[in-house]
């Protein structure tokens, strides 16, 4: 990113130099106003689009907004923010949602073990990776229906039968984050396997040749050398595991629907924090209370990132 | 003491042949935890397969999992006669179908393209407030705010949540490009020769012309990358339509289609349940088989260098 910055600032030096000879003086060309245009275009959709509606939403968790029509405004006290202090349920489904973030995590652990055994370059390892990406494009809700499908119906379903057992694994509060985080197991690993992947390779032969000459083993050249050296990516996948397993609702929403009584999977046991903004901000038209949540989760999502953040540039420093 | 002198004495061949050995064992230890893997990953697709050609009364009658089929297409007929959520007689996965496609194609193309013009301006033309606009665009991509499903309140307010309408919230905002692509495609275009965008304007080619025709076609991997995962992203988009278009069955992408089915359906038809998800993943996976090449080196090559 910074090699970005300085190579436009570099230009700007170098157009300073030509400026200054007078014969070199600019005029307006046409084709200026066509590059004014393409580059503003994402600024005015971001402004529209991102800008006016996050200023709508910071000012809505200060006012009681009636069936989400923004006209209906009215101040009301900070009620939000007092309601949002004593919710037991947000507590609840935050809980929830690390909990299934976790599995973004062992998922990494999985994507970095497949893809050191792919990088072993075996015949067949090129196709492996190929197919190992499949889950990725498969929809989360599609795949939810798959493992649903597995976790349920009684003693015709695939897992019951493999155990003997007759249990409805999606209706039980003891099972069903498991379901949600099998799901997640299953899925998650592909995009580390083929970033992950890609990285090993990028790593400097010469490194390897050196340490071997040096007399060190598969096992400390792997933790010495090939970890440091794809750090940043793991980082940067850590990033991203975090950021995705903070926003969990797919297969929440499909696997745990709400019931007549109102909860999400038995006893609330699918409450991730954006099924619980969806709830609220929909089916009871508490956008404004909902958004009080979602900058809560914004703000907790931001630490986050911040320490991946840190963490990958400090790897990087050391390389 | 014996097997020290013994070992010492061990011919270069023996070394060679234990190495060889421990190579063996290593390569079947490798194959064997990926064959797991390859396992456990195809594993519920065969399932779901089997699942999907079973009769509802196969399913009744089982005391456990059913291997082997009768082989009936009574699940695929289900979704395709009995659909609660069909429009006018049109099956409500097969419109899904449709409507994904332009609600993905549209803003993928159309950003895409806004995207590729900004990199292409930022990297070959120096234009007047170049530099404030670059970090501008910067700023952006470092900071990806967003109000998420609260920007629901300012689409209530501008009236993009009542009948059609609803649709645009999906569709308009990915028309004006990322910054995020902008970035991913501007080293490609930068390290286009300058002299090839100098030739074509002796040659009288305006800013557009240069673009579509020479820039596009000596850039296209990276666009085709772009394109693909904007795409994928697109067709796998559900919670997008399950906040704004869930009142407008017409307008139902295949992932609403497919959940508001299936929940429909219940556990009455598991069989239409696989079918369901079945027939929703296909398109991507036959669009996977031909350009997965695509895929694989679009996804590596703009974050390897980090």
């Amino acid at each position: 990113m910074d090699a970005l910055r300085e190579e436009v600032f570099s230009d700007k030096t170098q157009r300073s130099e030509v400026r200054k000879a007078p014969q070199n003086k600019k005029k307006f060309r046409k084709e200026w106003l066509c590059c004014w245009i393409v580059v503003a275009l994402p600024f005015i959709g971001y402004i529209i689009f991102n800008a006016f509606p996050i200023g709508i939403s910071i000012v809505s968790m200060f006012t009681d907004i009636e069936h989400n029509q923004i006209s209906t405004m009215t101040w009301n006290n900070f009620a939000h923010f007092k309601a949002f202090f004593h919710d037991a349920k947000f507590l609840h489904s935050l809980g929830i949602t690390f909990w299934l973030t976790t599995a973004q995590f062992v998922c990494l652990g999985i994507a970095l073990l497949i893809a050191t055994l792919l990088n072993s370059n075996l015949p067949g390892t090129k196709l492996m990776r190929t197919l190992y990406f499949i889950p990725y494009i498969c929809s989360t809700v599609a795949v939810s229906i798959m493992w649903g499908w597995i976790f349920g119906s009684g003693k015709a379903g695939v897992l019951n039968s493999f155990f003997g057992t007759e249990i409805e694994w999606t209706q039980e509060a003891k099972y069903i984050t498991w379901c949600v985080y099998f799901v997640i197991l299953w899925q998650a690993p592909s995009y580390g396997i083929v970033m992950l992947t890609a990285a090993l390779r990028g790593v400097d032969s010469t490194l390897y040749e050196a340490a071997k000459i040096d007399g060190a083993n598969t096992w400390k050249m792997y933790t010495k050398i090939t970890l440091p050296q794809i750090a940043p990516m793991i980082l940067f996948l850590a990033l991203a595991g975090w950021q995705g397993g903070l926003a969990t609702f797919d297969a929440v929403k499909v696997l745990a629907p709400l019931t007549w009584s109102g909860t999400a999977g038995p006893e609330n046991m699918g409450l991730t924090t954006s099924y619980y903004i969806y709830i609220q901000g929909v089916n009871f038209s508490h956008m404004d209370y909902a958004s009080v949540m979602q900058w809560a989760m914004c703000i907790i999502t931001f630490i986050g990132s911040y320490i991946f953040l840190r963490l990958r540039k400090r790897t990087e420093e050391n390389l | 003491m014996r097997a020290q002198i013994a070992n010492y004495t061990l011919s270069k061949n023996d070394a060679a042949q234990k190495e060889f050995r421990r190579k063996i064992l290593r390569n079947i230890i490798v194959y064997l935890s990926l064959a797991l893997y390859t396992v456990f990953l195809f594993f519920p697709f065969l399932i779901v397969i089997i699942t999907s050609f079973t009769t509802r009364q196969e399913l009744a009658d089982a005391t456990g999992f059913v291997w082997i089929p009768q082989g009936s297409l009574e699940g695929y007929r289900i979704l395709f006669t009995n659909d609660p959520n069909a429009v006018n007689g049109i099956p409500s996965l097969l419109i899904g179908f449709f409507n994904t496609m332009w609600q993905a194609i549209l803003p993928t193309v159309c950003g895409l393209a806004v995207s590729g013009l900004a990199a292409y301006a930022y990297a070959k033309y120096d234009f007047p407030g170049k530099n404030k606009f670059f970090a501008g665009n910067l700023l952006l991509m470092t900071i990806p705010l967003s109000a998420g499903m609260a920007s629901y309140l300012f689409y209530a307010g501008i009236g993009w949540t009542m009948g059609t309408a609803s649709v645009l919230p999906l569709i308009i905002p990915g028309l004006f490009g990322s910054a995020g692509t902008i970035f991913f495609i501007y080293p490609y275009i930068k390290a286009l020769p300058d002299g090839v965008v100098e030739a074509a304007k002796i040659d009288g080619m305006g800013f557009f012309g240069i673009f579509f025709h020479i820039i596009l076609p000596l850039a296209k991997p990276v666009f085709l990358a772009q394109f693909l995962f904007g795409f994928v992203g697109c067709y796998n988009n559900y919670s997008g339509a399950l906040l704004y278009l869930m009142s407008q069955k017409q307008l139902w992408p295949l992932q609403l289609a497919l959940q508001q089915i299936t929940e429909f359906i219940g556990t009455r038809y598991t069989n239409a349940q696989c079918a369901a998800a079945l027939i929703s993943m296909l398109p991507l996976l036959i669009l996977y088989a031909f350009v997965q090449k695509f895929f694989i080196e679009g996804i590596t090559s703009g974050s390897v260098k980090g």
